[in-house]
């Protein structure tokens, strides 16, 4: 009986490790390096409706991995850096005055003690939120890649504006209560000397509940709570259940020895 | 024998029993050294390979954007493995939940768990969480007893007594379905 235990798990386990090597560990790398970006099936249910929006489905990653940066220096010209965007939709630049979702928020953007250039970048992408100029705003993401939560589309603004007006949840105003709470860095994940760092909105997203100081983690669980984009609970129901805040985050990425700014995701639910 | 963060070049990678050294190493010579044997931990522990990968990125993916801290532990391989493990413990236990709350919901409702596939590793995946990662681990990397509580984080008396009892319970269960 011993035996034939022992032949039934090892055959068992040969199995199980055909099946492993039938996965694409290099395009699992990828998802890895840009923060996850394919939301798993184990995330929890959540309620609200928003939020399952945010859990369901996978990310699309536009491009390659960090390049050139697309803002040099410590001053952001919006204008310049609009390039990336080739037919900007001329109707989805309302402009100032406009009024949706974003605009509406009744928020307020601080100043964070940021790098120059990811102080700009942060600054000029919620200005364009608030005008709800959603094709102006993803002008501004990173040329070189971009992750952006599920769906099948490579353009982030026509994936966006879906999103949108199909009511599942406005992009743009979930962008600017992202980056209204505290960011954390990031340093150089891949552990390479010339590897790149990250700013991460929120910092929460950063935090291990495992190890976490239990008044930081509550006050890093309120601010986003604050924001209005997710309720406590939803947050609670990620960090305990999953162990990690699962829901929007936004990444500006840092090439390492440089000055520059790129914003290389806005993703959630993994 | 390879360390934690060098592939083996003939057969599964290990996790070592020799700590590594100190400071941090770069995480993809840790991913390519452990993303196979972790994936097929994975794959016994859920059932299927969709739900596997999502656990494997995830665990990784906390590897990576913790590596300045992950990256200093002397078997970083051996911490993606528990995390793998811990995952799979709280899914397991979700779907469960979800499960319940469906039958209450409806109590006609069948509801079916995704998980129990008519293998061996649905009869592991019923055995204690702790039974079934040992076991797990001990079939699926072929680690010792050392290895394993180095792994799990448990005692290796008590790592032994989880393989004893997981295989008297695994052959009860067996043996009932090799039967029937």
């Amino acid at each position: 009986m011993t035996d034939r235990l022992d032949q039934t798990l090892t055959d068992a386990a040969a199995q199980a490790q055909r099946v492993a090597d039938t996965v694409h560990v290099d395009a699992l790398l990828t998802r890895i390096e840009a923060g996850g970006s394919r939301s798993p099936r184990w995330v929890p249910a959540l309620a609200a409706t928003t939020v399952v929006a945010l859990v369901v489905g996978g990310a699309v990653v536009r491009g390659q991995r960090p390049l050139p940066p697309t803002i040099d220096g410590g001053v952001l010209d919006p204008a310049a850096t609009a390039t990336p965007d080739p037919d900007p939709t001329p109707d989805a630049t309302p402009g100032p005055g406009a009024s949706c979702a974003a605009s509406e928020l009744g928020l307020r953007v601080e100043e964070q003690d940021l790098p120059d250039a990811v102080a700009a970048l942060r600054r000029a992408i919620d200005e364009r939120a608030a005008a709800c100029d959603l094709a102006g705003v993803a002008a501004l993401t990173s040329p070189d890649g971009f992750s952006y939560s599920f769906g099948d589309s490579t353009d982030v603004a026509e994936y966006w504006r879906g999103q949108d007006e199909a009511g599942e949840v406005s992009p743009l105003a979930a962008i600017r209560q992202v980056l209204a709470t505290t960011p954390d860095l990031l340093a150089q994940p891949s552990g390479e000397p010339g590897g790149p760092s990250y700013w991460v909105w929120p910092r929460l997203f950063l935090m291990d509940p495992a190890t976490a100081d239990p008044a930081e983690l509550d006050a890093a669980m309120d601010e986003v709570a604050a924001t209005g984009l997710h309720t406590r609970e939803q947050i609670e129901d990620m960090v305990t259940g999953a162990g990690a805040y699962l829901g929007y985050r936004l990444f500006i990425e840092v090439p390492a020895g440089t000055d520059a700014a790129n914003w290389t995701a806005f993703i959630a639910g993994d | 024998m390879p360390t934690d963060t060098q592939p083996e070049t003939r057969g599964r990678a290990r996790v070592s029993d020799r700590p590594m050294p100190a400071g941090p190493v770069p995480f993809r010579d840790m991913y390519d050294a452990n993303v196979r044997p972790v994936m097929a931990l994975a794959v016994a522990l859920t059932g299927d390979r969709a739900s596997a990968e999502d656990l494997v990125q995830e665990a990784f993916t906390r590897a990576y954007r913790d590596w300045e801290r992950v990256g200093r532990y002397d078997r970083p391989g051996a911490w993606v493995r528990r995390v793998v493990i811990n995952l799979s413990h709280s899914r397991w236990r979700r779907l469960r939940s979800e499960a319940r709350a469906l039958r209450r919901l409806d109590p006609e409702v069948s509801v079916e768990m995704a998980d129990p596939a008519p293998d061996v590793w649905a009869a592991v995946r019923r055995l204690p969480h702790r039974q079934a990662a040992a076991i797990t681990l001990h079939y699926v990397e072929d680690l010792s007893v050392a290895q394993i509580a180095a792994v799990t984080g448990v005692a290796e008396g008590t790592t032994k007594s989880d393989l004893h009892r997981a295989r008297t319970r695994l052959a009860e269960m067996l043996d009932q379905e090799w039967l029937s």
